[in-house]
């Protein structure tokens, strides 16, 4: 049983497990189930679902407003650009259209403050084509 | 040379909470957290006939050692708009630097002088997402096409729009002041001195406030004035008395200089470090 912590539980991962529930140690770690249900802080799961939320609440302030056709186009567009612009996981893309399309070309925010841009780091590219199309791990 | 990370997905940026177990875990052993700076302060601002000002003192602290004896806490939004931060002095200072921003490129985009209304509501939704975490106590005032405004801004995210205001550790001696002082609609000198008064009730009687008093004087016609410092309260004590010695008090008697003999054992060349 989880003793008294304060905090919200966080989302526990789904898909990067194996078909039979058991984490992959050589994807993950030696991770322990505890670290699954508590979260460190209390503003990291609000943190994580930020951008979706904010994106739901004005899809629904739109609707309401405008009726169903606003958010349906909006989403048509963002649909259409995904198709066109994603790149692969691993390169590294600007996110020019989507930015456009979500008025983030215009705002500066506190992910621009620390932000991934010049990080020297990439993803490893055989997980994260496997992640991205769904393969089971080892 | 890029260094692969064992993730998924690329992540968004933005704060991150990876190291918040490891530091509980390391205060649980014993390890001291370091003291951020804070400005423990007094802030205040009025509103009067010709428009709003803005007071500030100038010292910023890290627990009980003065950090900064002359900082500044009077920060640029728009032309026509500044605030005056207390709390951590790193929030207060980003947050206002990343509203500032926000509202240039608003004026990029819209062709027309920013509100300061405009200004309160995008720093009151930036600081409740963050539920205070962001310890941001600001006074925001300026003057727009309706007219001089003053907004005070807790770090919860809630704000009041009044006529005076103040902040900070010291805001109960500077309101004290205000309360006794303050009439709608005062004249340009009295104002100020007002708010110099305000500020100096908490530089004197707040151990979190001190040295100078700074003013921003924010007109109706938009035109800014930004006296720093407009009052030196605390002046540092001159010297009385000067223990150095003059050259030549001690008579030199004689003076042998002797080369010293050395061979060069070993010569190397450092190679220029390879920072790829």
């Amino acid at each position: 049983m989880i003793r008294g912590d304060k905090f919200e539980t966080k989302q526990f991962s789904t898909e990067a497990d194996t078909e039979y529930g058991v984490t992959s140690s050589l994807r993950s770690g030696l991770g322990n189930v505890r670290s699954n249900f508590v979260s460190s802080h209390p503003l990291e799961k609000s943190e994580r679902e930020y951008d979706n939320k904010m994106k739901q609440m004005n899809f629904n302030m739109l609707r309401n407003s405008q009726g169903i056709h606003a958010p349906l186009r909006k989403q048509m567009e963002l649909t259409a650009i995904n198709k066109a612009t994603t790149r692969l996981p691993f390169l590294p893309t600007s996110n020019l259209s989507q930015d456009i399309l979500n008025g983030n070309d215009a705002c500066i925010s506190i992910q621009d403050n620390f932000s991934h841009e010049d990080s020297e780091i990439m993803g490893d590219p055989h997980l994260m084509m496997e992640h991205k199309l769904g393969l089971k791990p080892l | 040379m890029a260094t692969t990370l064992t993730c998924v997905e690329i992540p968004n940026g933005g704060f991150t909470f990876d190291n918040c177990t490891r530091n509980a875990h390391l205060e649980k052993k014993g390890m001291v957290a370091p003291k951020t700076r804070k400005t423990g302060t007094t802030i205040v601002g009025m509103v009067f006939e010709g428009g709003v000002i803005l007071g500030a003192d100038t010292r910023a602290t890290e627990d009980t050692i003065v950090a900064d004896k002359n900082c500044s806490k009077i920060h640029y939004i728009a032309p026509n708009i500044y605030c005056c931060g207390a709390g951590t002095a790193a929030d207060t200072e980003m947050t206002t630097q990343m509203i500032s921003s926000n509202l240039q490129l608003l004026r990029y985009n819209t062709g027309r002088p920013t509100r300061v209304a405009t200004a309160n509501r995008m720093l009151k939704q930036y600081l409740y997402r963050y539920q205070g975490h962001v310890s941001a106590a600001l006074v925001l005032g300026g003057v727009d096409c309706n007219g001089a405004h003053l907004y005070s801004i807790h770090p919860h995210g809630s704000t009041d729009k009044l006529p005076y205001v103040t902040m900070g550790s010291g805001s109960l001696a500077a309101m004290a002041t205000f309360e006794m002082g303050y009439k709608p609609n005062m004249k340009r000198p009295e104002a100020m001195k007002l708010v110099r008064d305000a500020v100096a009730a908490g530089i004197f009687n707040d151990l979190g406030s001190g040295s100078n008093v700074d003013l921003c004087i924010i007109g109706n016609n938009m035109k800014v004035e930004y006296l720093r410092p407009f009052d030196v309260a605390n002046e540092k004590g001159v010297r009385q008395g000067n223990y150095k010695y003059k050259p030549g008090t001690t008579e030199v008697l004689s003076k042998v200089v002797k080369p010293i003999k050395f061979d060069i054992v070993s010569e190397t060349v450092q190679e220029a470090m390879d920072t790829s």
